[in-house]
């Protein structure tokens, strides 16, 4: 429980001060400065809990409450030298264990910093003991992202000491006689909105409301304007590179657009089409290695516990070669990102995207109402899914499955461009399905990936002598560890599969995508 | 979490100024901590200023059927909390006893908290009982405060022998000298050439300070009022011997 008040502009601070002392025994502290950050995951991780995490920087102490937005603790305030990057940062405990679930491997970005002058008041019982912490604040917004210093409402805030909310209910019965107004809203919640920052706005789904009878071209252009603007917002943290996310995002982004720009196909002119395919396969090349470094590094403690407790530390060569080879990739792409080339790509692009369609048009797709488009590619694809899966056995190459699994993909992006139009509860349902599937076959990828990327670094690093036999032999074993996981989820495979093409599935497929578009709208 | 014992079957040996003081300089450090004042003098709670009262008696709070967090009550320092005692807990064999699992019991209440504390602090009464086998139980450590004379190491052995008899982790036990007079021949002797039983003998010894006394005074930690004094100096090495002896701990 915590109890906060606003002070309007006419009520003295000083005066509540000694009013409060007259009517309650009180120890006063002197008054001081704090200053306080509100702090969340870029994507708003902590947002979408309902919590906030603030810090408040009480002389060289740093104090982390990370509370719900009704100002209940999660867990007991943490007091730290300095502000941690990640969940990771933290010293181990409850805070630690309870935070890195939800910030997984995010970094925490400050969103909104206020300054405080606080005066404390200690509430006291007759044995002298604090039963209540009274805080008057008088906070100021700092001057950040364009918005100038400027007064927040002062507050008053009850902290009542566990075991005795008598005492504080008391002194908030007091405080609302007294003229002071019940607050709900967290003040990084009002510190926000005044920099016009809005909590949670940050999401890499598309988002969009289509409408089923525009053209096809106009509705790609949006399309993938959305995506453009994904890309951008991800751009300065890519180049930063300290929190891997913007990296996958940005990455997401461009290989969603590739998608889009082979698979909708005859909206476009085939030369402009031609040019951006290129170009954007070239974004998706400079990415890769960057991200697979990333993968790797992040999945590394799972690498390290699977192997035999006393063969454990002799993996962490390959750590620290990885570490090593991510930061070269990583100036690599930033190199590029700098480029002429990159920076006349997303300009081009971009005035593309802005540019009105011609009123006519040749091409086949181009004038035709996006939802025949729509349904008659999903359809097309869902349709060699079930052909190609179907004919998959236990002794297929491995290269059939990962023509399958892109073909999932290009699938799942088109039923996500396009899922405005479809009735929601039936959309969600086959992406549900169609996700199980792509876990089994991008597990299937991944782990086929791994293998021969570990091998090719086992190589390198045995070259390079940069590991000893017993780190070789240690990644011998991530092999073999990685090789049964591989043989499993092939076996998996068929399961999955079948359940993706079972009969419901398929009629459902049927009702959305192939029969006329009067029988589908019997569906809404 | 760790929860950290403070327990000796003589009594005035230190024991609660222990648990006081190491607990608050555990949460000064930025632990978040609990200390349980089992003793039914309720000397701890009184240290803090709380009533050594349990809403509607030991009984049902020990055999879990009422609410243990709804007891904790808040200390005058920050992330510092307290089980205050009841003069009920002098009967807590018997409370212990109407349980499923007797010696268990006290290490089942605890679990709880896993999530929510980083130390937990149990400040003993002086016996040796089914508390004290609950408390073995429970422990990630116990402390025991020795007194370098005749008597005070003949309760240390006896303990000793309850543990082999019983077949107990001795590694658990982590005694350390206390109220020591350097002064006197006996406490010199027995500190320069400890006997080979008390063997994780933590380095630190808590010298005889009248400023120990002075908590019950000050209703407070001795390393609050008086930090520079020769005992709370010391409180604050054996809270770090005690810390690199428990992180060994598995």
């Amino acid at each position: 429980m915590r109890i906060e008040f606003i002070v309007q502009g006419s009520q003295d601070i000083e005066q509540l001060k000694s009013s409060v002392q007259e009517n309650f025994l009180v120890r006063l502290e002197p008054p001081r400065t704090v200053f306080r950050t509100h702090y969340d995951s870029f994507d708003w991780r902590l947002y979408h809990k309902e919590s906030l995490l603030e810090d408040t920087r009480d002389g060289k102490e740093h104090i982390l409450v990370w509370k719900t937005l009704k100002g209940e603790n999660y867990c007991p305030r943490m007091k730290l030298r300095e502000m941690p990057k990640f969940a990771w940062d933290l010293p181990k405990g409850p805070f630690r264990d309870l935070l890195t679930p939800v910030l997984e491997m995010r970094e925490l970005t400050p969103k909104v910093k206020v300054r405080s002058r606080i005066h404390v008041m200690h509430l006291l019982n007759k044995d002298e003991k604090i039963v209540s912490q009274i805080i008057l604040q008088e906070n100021n917004l700092q001057r950040q992202r364009g918005a100038r210093s400027q007064e927040l409402d002062n507050r008053t805030t009850i902290v009542p000491v566990r075991g005795y909310a008598k005492p504080s209910i008391e002194v908030a019965r007091f405080l609302e006689q007294h003229g002071l107004t019940p607050m709900q809203d967290d003040l990084m919640i009002t510190a926000l909105n005044l920099i016009d920052a809005s909590p949670g706005d940050y999401s890499t789904k598309l988002q969009l409301t289509l409408d089923p009878e525009m053209r096809a071209d106009r509705t790609m252009k949006i399309i993938l304007r959305r995506l453009l603007d994904i890309m951008l917002t991800n751009e300065d943290g890519t180049r930063s590179g300290t929190d891997t996310e913007f990296l996958h995002d940005f990455r997401v982004a461009i290989r969603r657009t590739r998608s889009a720009l082979s698979q909708v196909k005859a909206v476009f002119p085939k030369q402009t089409l031609d040019r951006y395919k290129r170009e954007f396969a070239w974004l998706g090349q400079i990415t890769s290695p960057g991200r697979d470094l990333d993968v790797y590094l992040l999945n590394f403690d799972d690498y390290r516990n699977n192997l035999p407790v006393g063969m454990q530390p002799h993996i962490d060569p390959m750590r620290d070669f990885l570490i090593k080879q991510q930061a070269i990739e990583h100036n690599a792409l930033v190199k590029a990102m700098n480029s002429q080339r990159y920076r006349r790509i997303l300009k081009s692009w971009s005035a593309f995207l802005d540019e009105p369609v011609k009123v006519r048009s040749t091409l086949r797709n181009a004038t035709q109402p996006t939802i025949s488009v729509a349904r008659k590619r999903i359809w097309r694809i869902y349709k060699g899914i079930l052909r190609d899966g179907g004919l998959i056995t236990q002794s297929t190459p491995a290269e059939v499955l990962h023509d399958l699994r892109k073909d999932c993909k290009k699938l799942r992006y088109l039923m996500e461009f396009f899922r405005s139009l479809f009735p929601e509860k039936y959309i969600e349902q086959l992406t549900r399905m169609l996700k199980t599937l792509q876990t089994n076959l991008g597990d299937h990828q991944d782990y086929d990936v791994q293998i021969t990327s570990i091998n090719e670094i086992r190589s390198q690093m045995q070259t390079q002598e940069n590991g000893t036999g017993e780190t070789l032999l240690a990644m011998s074993m991530l092999i073999e560890g990685l090789q049964a996981k591989l043989r499993q989820t092939r076996s998996e495979f068929a399961v999955q599969f079948n359940t993706f093409a079972a009969k419901e599935n398929r009629k459902l497929f049927r009702e959305l995508f192939a029969s006329t578009w009067e029988s589908q709208k019997t569906l809404q | 979490m760790k929860v950290i014992a403070t327990y000796n079957i003589k009594g005035g040996v230190g024991k609660t100024a222990t648990a006081v003081n190491l607990a608050r300089l555990a949460a000064r450090e930025g632990a978040p901590t609990l200390i349980w004042d089992l003793d039914p003098q309720g000397a701890a709670s009184y240290y803090f200023r709380i009533k050594p009262k349990i809403k509607g008696g030991g009984k049902k709070l020990i055999q879990g059927k009422r609410n243990l967090e709804r007891s904790i009550r808040g200390t005058d320092f920050e992330l510092l909390d307290l089980l205050p005692a009841d003069f009920s807990y002098r009967n807590m064999d018997i409370f212990l006893e109407g349980t499923k699992k007797p010696s268990h019991q006290l290490y089942k209440l605890l679990r709880q908290f896993k999530n929510e504390y980083e130390y937990v602090f149990l400040d003993c009464p002086p016996s040796i009982s089914l508390v004290s086998e609950n408390i073995f139980d429970a422990t990630t450590a116990i402390l025991v405060p020795t007194i370098p004379t005749t008597l005070s190491l003949r309760t240390y052995t006896q303990i000793l022998q309850f543990f082999n008899k019983h077949d107990l982790d001795t590694t658990k036990l982590l005694p350390f000298f206390c109220m020591t007079d350097r002064r006197k021949k006996m406490h010199r002797t027995m500190m320069d050439s400890p006997a080979e039983y008390l063997k994780n003998l933590m380095p630190t010894a808590i010298p005889y300070d009248s400023k120990v006394e002075q908590m019950g005074a000050h209703r407070a930690p001795l390393v609050e009022f008086a930090p520079n004094a020769r005992a709370a100096r010391c409180y604050e090495a054996l809270w770090n011997d005690v810390k690199s002896y428990t992180s060994q701990l598995k």
